[in-house]
Order: structure tokens, then sequence, then C-alpha cells
């Protein structure tokens, strides 16, 4: 309402994005993009959803061969476009991304708005002389643009989008979840957040973040005892969600007379047969696995992905749930089996939503052009590799590292900004402890 | 970084009491934090570690296997003395007791039976003897039988039977009859000095050697191969009219029909041309008599004939033991071959034959000279060998090769001869019960070395299989011994037999080495360079989260004395 230049803006924007897409989506390059390692995965290609979408429509169960891996729902939703309107599915696609980028949107003003009126909120406990650090009210308006602009341009969500991965429909159920969580919304939040659940095991992660909201939300509209009543709000969300999730595996469940696609998707998820390469680090591990190891490193690897980074960042960002599911989102990408370059791109466009930040940040230009030279060289090593042959995996493999790790130096380098602003709010822009001015750096 | 962090906050707490408790709440998240790490590590991650990388091994009954060191193996039978006058057989059966009280691996049993007069009554031969009813069916049983009238058919007192009985003579008197029938029982029958010799020599191979027999005798097996090759070195010369495959049907299968209980046979032939001995016999002329023209073939060169001929035997293409029966017909130009004792002797009786333990046995066949010096033939000439001759040396190598002991001479006792049979019962016993003591010990061996193995190897795998064989082993051989011991003899071979082949079974199994190749130290070459710089912040924090858990509760109770 107050920005409807922003707003026109970004009405532009879409326009100009869905151009591009739908220019790409029916262009030649659309086959060579859809088949890239980095984009598609067993897990999200479209190729795959085809095959199993035929199979089910000769009545064959796709779920008995090794081939077919999305959810029974999204097999029946899939099968019905493909037999119906075929000519439709990268509209539908397009619109899809275009829609995901709007919900984007909105969670960012909305959190752009919730951050201002905690600052003001807040402002009599600030250090004196930081005025510089605070946000107007015009720091406000921009974010938002930003956010849908980094989803809609961002290179690894187009070619996610063209290349026709299911990551798109993914993406639409965090952003969803992202926006249902800032609003409060519980049995909305929960049902999305199970239906992002289904498809990838991952962003059941993201209940953490979505009941410290929901509590927030409950306890700061009331004047009770604030513990028990948070406490109260977060068992009712697990609850939620646990029985959102269950319903859906019900619905599943009796859609393929079965239980089979338990084994064929979350069962592929967990035990990492498939070792094709991608931008993840598990397989390159597991072709070297000796077996007797296998059973002790899957475990390693998936409580390194879900359980082991969540609970301190919910200690330390417990204030912050957005954050904590921005980063929780960005770790996924990272360390999940099967990850894509939509799943990275979809944590990158959430970023703007903390520019306040980036002054603190100190390794942003490492981290970019970490971003540029792997994005880049991971094409050529894997031309190398696969069609030259004269590289080998270690090759693809060492280009992928590095870009797992220019993320998770942007994690790290967002959070420590965070403490570092937190910090100086609270101690003073220049805090003279021991005579000398002091600056808090990662060591 | 942490901690001066913490000091710089608590710094700051005289600003007012809402910061301190900001700033308390901060330090409390911060160590939960870190509680958190050290948790999921240490409390989640060491024990998952520990479960998933144990090496897979079925609980063994070690108890049991050490205690079969100790297992009590005697051989229990029951004799039965059959003499006309009772009181003679009572006294019998005492002396005989007497002199086999200090038998350390038999438990002997003497019972005296009544006999009548009128069951000997239309003995007319030895063979009479045979067919009478009163013969023990049992293996492992025996019967001393008097016979009046023995010297109507034999000059000796004693005769063994061709089945389970010992003949003897009602003349000779009491004491004699007794010393003469304990030797017969001690060296022929038992055989217990054999059988100590055999465990002893299985049990402590350094200290003890087996005894001949046992050093010719095959080594236990379930089935045995034989292989008879007939070498012809000049099949263009000479042609052999033979047909093999009769020639075992008709004397080596009623031997092995009889020894089917110790074992399976699979009897393979093949014919070997253009393969020669390798050896330079002498030409050697009689000089006294006729001047009869020869070769030589020195017992030293002996052994030089078996290893080149093995190589073109193709005898190992199975892994059961292979006996190798070797018929060698010397060309015409190099007949007649003879084999001459290191005495300068030739071998009596006129058959050139020898005998490798454990290995088989060759005959030289020379071809008759008739058909050698006939020149009004053209080659090749035809001819066939002598079957009978040959194959009853073969039968004579197969019992040797098979454990069938050579018998002592003792005097005035002799044995009755193999006429339809190729095998005497008793001399089967016998062999069961070495064969029996063998697969015992054997497994015994096994387990216990398999026992000790896992006890010192610790990346050694014992997968359900193994495990079932090895529980098999220990129970068959515990069965085993009981079962030697209340006389059963066949029931008793036929499980130590499953002992011995589930313990070679678990013991040989390819399963047990899946691990091995996994050293510990290559274990932690893996796991240390993921670990360690996981570990080493959480190992750092530790103390940290220590003093501040010690700083709070010691504020508390600073607060509750205040």
């Amino acid at each position: 309402m107050k920005s409807q230049p922003m707003d026109n803006l970004v009405y532009l924007e879409y326009a100009v994005a869905g151009i591009i897409r739908y220019w790409l989506i029916n262009s030649d390059y659309k086959q060579t993009i859809g088949d890239r390692v980095e984009i598609s995965t067993s897990l999200n290609s479209w190729r795959k959803v085809t095959e199993g979408a035929y199979l089910y429509s000769e009545g064959i169960n796709p779920y008995v061969g090794d081939n077919f891996h999305e959810t029974p729902l999204g097999l029946i939703v899939f099968n019905k476009l493909i037999s119906h309107i075929p000519q439709w599915i990268g509209i539908i696609f397009i619109v899809c991304d275009l829609v995901t980028a709007h919900v984007l949107y909105r969670t960012a003003q909305t959190f752009m708005s919730e951050l201002f009126s905690r600052q003001m909120r807040k402002k009599e406990k600030y250090a004196k002389g930081t005025e510089t650090l605070l946000l107007k009210q015009s720091d406000l308006v921009l974010p938002p643009v930003y956010v849908a602009s980094a989803y809609l341009f961002n290179p690894y969500i187009i070619f996610s989008c063209v290349g026709q991965t299911t990551t798109v429909f993914a993406n639409l159920c965090l952003a969803f979840t992202f926006l249902l969580m800032i609003k409060g919304q519980r049995i909305a939040c929960c049902s999305v957040l199970a239906l992002a659940t289904l498809q990838s095991l991952y962003p059941a992660t993201l209940l953490v973040p979505a009941s410290i909201y929901l509590a927030r939300a409950e306890s700061s509209s009331s004047l009770e005892d604030k513990q028990s009543l948070r406490a109260s709000s977060c068992i009712l969300t697990v609850v939620t969600f646990i029985s959102a999730l269950l319903l859906l595996l019900y619905i599943s469940s009796e859609l393929t007379g079965g239980w089979e696609f338990l084994h064929a998707t979350y069962g592929f998820i967990l035990n990492v047969p498939d070792l094709r390469p991608n931008v993840g680090l598990f397989w390159y591990f597991f072709t070297e696995m000796f077996e007797n190891f296998r059973l002790l490193f899957i475990c390693v690897f998936q409580i390194n992905a879900t359980l082991l980074y969540l609970v301190p960042l919910t200690f330390r960002l417990h204030d912050e749930p957005m954050l904590l599911a921005a980063s929780l989102t960005a770790l996924m990408a990272v360390f999940k089996s099967y990850p894509s370059l939509g799943d990275v791109g979809f944590y990158l466009a959430l970023l703007p939503m903390w520019k306040h930040l980036f002054n603190f940040m100190q390794q942003g230009f490492v981290v970019g052009c970490s971003f540029l030279i792997t994005s880049a060289m991971g094409p050529i090593v894997w031309h190398l590799w696969i069609y030259s042959r004269s590289a080998n995996a270690n090759f693809y493999f060492g280009v992928t590292l590095a870009f797992a790790t220019a993320q998770i130096f942007l994690v790290t380098d967002i959070l420590l900004a965070y403490i570092n602003r937190e910090f100086s709010l609270y101690h003073g822009l220049h805090h003279k402890g021991s005579g000398k001015t002091t600056k808090l750096v990662l060591e | 970084m942490t901690s001066d962090r913490g000091m710089i906050l608590k710094e700051e707490t005289s600003d007012g009491s809402t910061k301190g408790e900001d700033a308390e709440d901060n330090d409390a998240y911060r160590i939960f934090a870190a509680i958190a790490y050290a948790v999921v590590l240490i409390v989640i991650g060491l024990p998952l570690w520990w479960k998933t990388t144990d090496v897979y091994r079925v609980s063994l009954p070690y108890s049991r296997i050490a205690a079969l060191d100790s297992l009590d193996v005697t051989l229990g039978m029951n004799i039965s003395i059959s003499t006309i006058d009772p009181a003679r057989g009572g006294r019998l059966v005492a002396d005989l007791k007497d002199i086999f009280k200090t038998s350390k691996l038999f438990q002997l049993t003497f019972l005296a039976l009544p006999l009548e007069k009128k069951d000997l009554a239309s003995v007319h031969s030895p063979e009479d003897l045979e067919n009478a009813s009163l013969q023990p069916r049992k293996p492992g049983e025996l019967l001393l039988l008097e016979v009046p009238g023995l010297s109507r058919f034999t000059a000796n007192h004693v005769l063994a039977g061709l089945k389970r009985t010992v003949y003897f003579s009602s003349e000779t008197s009491e004491s004699e009859s007794a010393v003469k029938l304990s030797e017969v029982l001690e060296s022929w029958l038992l055989q217990e000095k054999s059988l100590r010799q055999t465990v002893a020599a299985m049990t402590a191979p350094t200290e003890t050697d087996q005894d001949r027999s046992g050093r010719r005798r095959m080594p236990t097996a379930a089935e045995y191969d034989i292989m008879i090759t007939v070498v012809n070195p000049e099949p263009e010369k000479l042609h052999l009219n033979w047909d093999l495959p009769q020639a075992v049907q008709d004397y080596l299968e009623p031997l092995l029909q009889e020894l089917s209980l110790l074992a399976a046979y699979a009897v393979k032939s093949q014919w070997l041309y253009f393969v020669t001995l390798n050896v330079q016999p002498k030409l050697v002329t009689e000089t006294s008599g006729s001047g009869y023209q020869h070769y030589a073939l020195a017992e030293d060169i002996l052994p030089q004939i078996i290893t080149p001929l093995e190589k073109k035997l193709a005898s190992h293409v199975s892994r059961n033991p292979c006996l190798n029966f070797i018929v060698y017909i010397p060309p015409c130009e190099a007949a007649p071959l003879h084999i001459y004792r290191r005495q300068g002797m030739r071998v009596k009786g006129g058959v050139d034959a020898f005998l490798s333990p454990r290995w088989g046995g060759i005959v030289i066949h020379n071809p008759s000279s008739l058909i050698c010096h006939n020149t009004s033939v053209p080659e090749p000439k035809e001819y066939s060998p002598d079957t009978a001759a040959i194959m009853g040396i073969f039968l004579a190598q197969l019992r040797l090769l098979m454990g069938i002991p050579e018998l002592k001479e003792i005097s005035r006792v002799g044995q009755l001869p193999l006429s339809t049979v190729s095998l005497r019962q008793w001399e089967f016993d016998a062999l069961l019960r070495v064969r029996t003591l063998e697969q015992l010990t054997s497994a015994k061996l096994t387990l216990q070395s398999l026992s000790q193995l896992l006890g010192e190897i610790s990346n050694i795998v014992i997968n359900d299989a193994v495990g079932s064989s090895i529980y098999r082993a220990v129970n068959c051989v515990e069965h085993a011994a009981d079962l030697l011991k209340t006389g059963q003899l066949d029931q008793a071979f036929n499980e130590s037999k499953e002992a011995f082949l589930s313990a070679e079974a678990a013991f040989t199994d390819p399963s047990l080495l899946a691990l091995l190749y996994f050293p510990d130290d290559q274990k932690y070459a893996v796991y240390i360079p993921l670990f360690l710089p996981v570990m080493i912040p959480v190992i750092l924090s530790l103390k940290s989260i220590h003093a501040w858990l010690f700083g709070r509760m010691n504020f508390k109770t600073k607060l509750k004395e205040d």
C-alpha cells in the first residue's frame, strides 16, 4: 500500500522474469539445462516423473523399480498434468516460480515491518552512539524488492525452472511455509510444512523456527504466563505438524495402495543408494566407502544434515527465528543427500532481508568470487571428466567441495555479522574494554 | 574468543540488572549450544560408531570348545566269549579282563555266553562256521568262539574269521589260549597302540610321529577319487586290448561297496600315451641258469619315477584326495622290466609293483615274451594284460592306502583267506575306529584353533552359517564321544564324520576373512581426519562448559547462603 511504486516495479520484474523463462523453455537450451547434474538430480528430475507417470497410467506400480522417487500425491498430480495438458506444463512451472517470488516478496515485507517494530521496542536497551546501525523507515522498502529480484533473476533459479525440476514446487511450499510462519497461521503453516517434508525429508527441521514464531505470536497477544503459554503453543504446533504429515502419508498410501512408496522416497533419501554426481557431498564419499563403514557414515552424514546444527543454532538464534529458518534452509541445501542448484538459489534469495547486516560481513568478496568461479568451473570440469576423459571424479568433487565451502562461509559470515551487530548495538560501536578498540573476528 | 566475550559481558553487568539478566541468559544459551554439540557428538555419536562398526560375530560356545580337551574318549566294546565249558569261559573272561584292565583307550566288557555243542555239530569247514547264526551283527562287537576240533581245519590254535569272530581251539590249555587270544586282540583286532599313536601324532605333531600304517593311510575325507591310469609309451608298436571299466567293475567295486560306509568313491580311468618312465634301467643278464636277459630298476630310483609321471596325471581336478593307480606297460624293447630290492634281489613272487604312501601305487606289467618276440605280426602288436594279476595288486594297494593294516605274524595264529569278500569285518571295524578317532581329534583341534584365533584376531567375522557349523561340530563331537563309550561304532563314526566336516567347513569358510585386511590402524586412519577436526572445538569447549556450570552452582549456593 505504501510502496505502490515498489509494487509496480515488482510486477514489472515478474513480467521480465516470466519472459526470460518462457523464452528459455521454448528454446533449444531447455534439454541441455534440464539434463545437467547440477540442476536435476534423481529426486527432482522431470524425466523420472514422466517415466513414473507413464508406468502409473499403464497400471504398473512405479515404486516397485528403482527409478521413481516422487511422492504419490505428486505422482497423481503430475500424471493428470501430463495426460491432459502437456502443452501447458512449461507455463505451470513459470507460474509457480513467479508465485514463489511473490510469496517471498510478501514474506520479506512482513519481516521488515516486524524487524522495525521489534527494534522500536528494544531501543532503550541499546548503547549510545549506535543510531547509525538502526533501521530507518526508508530502509524497509527496498529489501523486499531485492528479495523478489534475487529470486527471479538468480541464474540457479532460472535454470531450475527451465529444466522443469520439481524443486520449483518444493520451493513454492517452502516459501509458503515462511510466509505463513511469519503471519502466525498455525494450521496452514503446519500443513504446508508437512507437504514440503513429504516431498523431501529435510524441511522437517523448519518446525523449530515455525514453532518459535507461532509461540511468539500467541504469547505476545496475551498477558498470561509466557513460559507455559509458549510451551503449550510449541507442543500444539508439533502435534499439528505430525498429524498433518501422518494424514498426508495415509492419503499417499491410499493412492498407491500400499507403503512401498516410503522405501522409494524416504528410504531413498536416507540410504543414498544412487551415487550419481551432483553438487552435494554424499556421492563422492560413498563411492569410496567400504561396505563395513557404510551404515556408520550414512548415520553421520544424515545427523550432520539434520540434527547437529539444529539445536545449537536454536539456542543462539532463539530471538531471530527467521534468521534461524534461513540458516537451516541454507545448511539443508549444502548437506542434504541430493541437493540441486534450485535449493541453493532459494536461500540466496532470502539473504537481502538482512541487508542491514551486509556491512558487518567480512568475507563477502571471497564468498562471491568462490561462487562465481565454482559455478563456472563446475561444468568445465564435468566436461573434462565425462567427455574428454582427461580429468576424473576428484576434479569435479573438488569444485563441488569449494562450492559447498563457499556456502558455509556465507552462512557463518551472515551469522557472525548478526552477532557482531547485536554486540555493537548493546555495547556501542567502539568498545573500550581493556583500553583499546575491540572488534569480534571469527577465528 | 568465547571466554573473552564472557568476561567482557560480565563487566557490563554493572550497567543495569536487566542487562545482567540478558547477559546471563545469553551466556546460558551459549553454553547450552556448546553442550548440545557435545551431546550429539559424544552421547549419540560414540555409541553409534561402536554399534555400526562392530565386527559381526555370532556367540560361540567357547567354554564347551575348551572343555573338549578334557573330553573322555574311550571306546567301549562288548566281547563275548562262548565256550562249551562255562567254567572255562568264566576263567577266560577273568584272565582277559585282567590283561586288558590297563587299557587306556578301550573299555572292554567281557561276557561269557553259553554254547551248545549242537550249534557246531554241522560244521565241516571254516566256511560253515562263518555262516552260523551266532555271528555278531553289530559293528564293534566281537565273539571269541571255542571250536572243538579246530585242528581239523588248520594247524593254528587261533583262527580269525571273515566276520566278527575269532575261533580258538579247545585243545590248547587255558593260559595259552588266554595269551594267544590277548595277543590277537591287541595287535590284530583292537590295534590300541596304533590308535593312541594316531591321536598323539595329531595332537602333538612335533613330539610323536605317525606309525607306519598311519603314514601310509590316506587322510580323512568324505570322498575319495580313485584314478586308474594305463601308461603305454609306444602305442604304435604295442596295442593294449583291455576293458578297464569291466575290470574295475569286477575287482574293485566289491571292495569299494564294502567300504562305502567310510566314504564315497569316484573311480576314474585314463590312458596315457607317449609317456615314459624317464629313468634308465640297467640291462642285466642272469648269470645263473637261463641267461635270462632283462632290465632292472633299482629300488632307489623308484621315487624318481613318480614326480614326472604325476605331472601328466591330472589328478588334481577335484578337491578330494586322489589315489592314483598306474599300470606301466614297458615297450617290447625295454621289456621285461623288473624291480630289484636294495639287497640286490628281485621282489619275491614276481610282482613288480610299489606303493607310495598317501598317493597311490604303480604296477609294472611286462608284455609277454611270446607277443614281443613274434616278428611275423605287423605292428602294432596286440596284447591283453592279465587283468586278475594287475587288479589283485591294485586291491592290495588299495587296502593299504585306505588304512586296513598289515597284520603282524603271530605264531600259531592264522586268518581265513579272503574269497567271497574283499574285506574282513573286524578289519573294517578297526578301520572305523581309527577313522572315528582321527575325525574326532581333527574336529577338536580345528575347533580349538579357531577359538584361539578368534580370541587373538578381532577382525574375523563369524556369520550365522559358520556359527551354526561350529555348534553342529561341537554337538557332534560330544555326541560321538558318548556313542563311542556305549560301543555304537557306526553311529559314532557318522557323528564324528559330521563333526569333522562341519569343523572344516567352518574353519575354511571364506567369509571369515571378509574384514581381515582392516587392521585397526587403517580404521583409525579413516576416522581421524574426518572426526578429529570436529571433535577438537567440542573437547576444548568442555572446559568452559565445566567452568560455567560450576560457576553457576557456586553463584546459586551463594545466593542461598545470603
